[in-house]
């Protein structure tokens, strides 16, 4: 943890769907620069994590703040403006819709044209395939390329922070190495990102910091390493 | 394939095409009965549209697929379900608006006594961890929860070939690895078992044979040793060889 307050943090936050708790108090916090991995069994709540963050979810209880101000009740679509992004799992992207369709889509915030034009110059510098296939319906891309494209859309309006659901669920391993790659390089670049990967040993090859949730609830913590070697989280989370 | 009456499933120069895009173009492969096989290959390289072609849910334009030598092409999905064949999905096709014991019982086999059906539910169930979600609709799941449903779903008509589609995608490995359990059990009992995996965890340790796709085409099938180190599916594939990957 770096000095000061943090990016994103999570304080007993309790959320589910209409009668169905699945959070019953989950805290977390995520500071400027770092890579966060949140692993744990199905059901555990990840997903949920991400929605109650998103305000997709009913909220009932806790705190969320981002960057120093509260989200609870923010409008789910207004969240991104505060540099708050979510790229949900399933390689969500509009099939039928061009690359640059899609990638004018995640700008849907931004009204001045050369700031538009510009984000969409960043992006395709990250992920130069997307350049390239940029006037192909999305629908006609890989699986690795369409969730290039769902990062690439979530970056158009610049954000601080990325919630990035399964990045690696239903690719081959060659584009598991890619969407990897690609996480480490945004990083680099000075993105904060909060994964949930069941490929958990490699995510938290690549986190600064894991936390492990169980049943709505924190179970463990502590850096990526310290997670990956701890035998109880392999014996329970990581298949021995 | 030594003896005819080893393979369960067939499928000879299977072909289908959507508008300008060949999908499946000369899938041929034979799974012996009793064998845990895996179909592998990149995304978009035909594996889905392949199990939709056996299963009846699409139409091939070319191409037999023989189930204990008789052409399944032509029958609807239902009547291929009877002949004790059932799948799982990679994006989950549970009912979301009924409960999960609903979508259990809704496998059962006509003809079999509502009550051992619950209990047959019940047991799978408490096998993929979902007990304490079995009033709940299947809607309010979480992705890999609706997988496991699935993967018991399958299971309720006790099929005699088991089709899974990506069984390990959003599937906590501990977890997996008691599916894995299980599907090794099924094979000692007589059943057969294809899949569709990108995790080559899984596919090394746990399948016999290997066939793989590219292109909609197969390009190679074999044990998983000899797989590994083939040259087109190192290329087609893998991309980097496995211990250059580092994981």
């Amino acid at each position: 943890m770096s000095a000061g307050a943090p990016l994103l943090e999570l304080r007993d936050v309790r959320a589910g769907y209409g009668t169905l708790e699945v959070l019953h108090g989950v805290s977390l916090h995520v500071a400027a620069g770092e890579i966060v991995c949140v692993i744990g069994p199905n059901g555990a709540g990840k997903s949920t994590t991400f929605k109650a963050i998103m305000n997709l979810v009913d909220v009932r209880g806790g705190e969320i703040r981002f960057a120093g101000q509260s989200l609870v009740g923010v409008r789910p679509n207004l969240i991104p403006a505060r540099g708050l992004v979510y790229v949900p799992q399933g390689r969500v992207v509009f099939a039928t819709m061009t690359v640059r369709e899609n990638l004018e889509m995640g700008a849907y915030l931004e009204r001045d044209r050369r700031r538009v034009a510009a984000a969409m110059e960043h992006v395709f510098a990250l992920f130069p395939v997307l350049a390239a296939r940029q006037r192909q319906p999305a629908g006609s891309l890989s699986g690795g390329e369409q969730q290039m494209l769902a990062m690439g859309r979530a970056l158009m309006l610049r954000p601080r922070l990325m919630l990035l659901d399964e990045p690696s669920l239903g690719l081959s391993p060659r584009l598991v190495d890619e969407v990897f790659d690609r996480i480490v390089a945004l990083a680099r670049a000075g993105l904060t990102l909060v994964l949930v990967e069941q490929n958990a040993a490699r995510a938290l090859a690549i986190a600064d910091r894991g936390y492990v949730l169980e049943l709505g609830r924190n179970r463990v913590e502590g850096s990526g390493r310290a997670l990956l070697e701890d035998p109880e989280v392999r014996r329970l989370y990581l298949g021995g | 394939m030594s003896r005819a009456d080893d393979v369960v499933l067939e499928v000879r120069d299977l072909r289908k095409a959507f508008g300008g895009v060949r999908a499946v173009d000369g899938c041929t492969f034979a799974v012996r009965r009793g064998t845990i096989a895996a179909l592998i290959g990149p995304n978009g390289s035909g594996k889905t549209t392949t199990f939709d072609l056996i299963t009846g849910l699409r139409e091939p334009d070319a191409g037999v697929v023989l189930h204990r030598g008789e052409n399944l092409v032509g029958l609807r999905p239902h009547q291929i379900f009877r002949r004790g064949i059932t799948r799982t999905f990679q994006v989950t096709r549970v009912y979301r608006e009924m409960t999960v014991l609903e979508n259990m019982l809704s496998a059962a086999p006509l003809g079999v006594p509502g009550r051992e059906a619950r209990a047959r539910a019940a047991a799978l169930l408490a096998l993929v961890d979902l007990t304490a979600f079995r009033g709940e609709y299947a809607g309010r799941l979480s992705y890999g929860q609706q997988k496991l449903l699935e993967f018991a779903r399958a299971l309720m008509p006790d099929p005699e070939l088991l089709l899974l589609d990506e069984p390990a995608g959003g599937v906590n490995r501990t977890l997996l690895q008691h599916l894995l359990d299980h599907v090794h059990r099924l094979r000692a009992a007589g059943k057969t078992i294809l899949l569709i995996e990108h995790d080559m965890t899984v596919v090394m340790a746990h399948c016999e044979w290997v066939v793989v796709m590219d292109h909609g085409a197969t390009i190679a099938a074999g044990p998983p040793a000899a797989i590994r180190e083939d040259p087109r599916v190192i290329e087609a594939y893998f991309g980097r060889r496995p211990a250059e990957r580092g994981a």
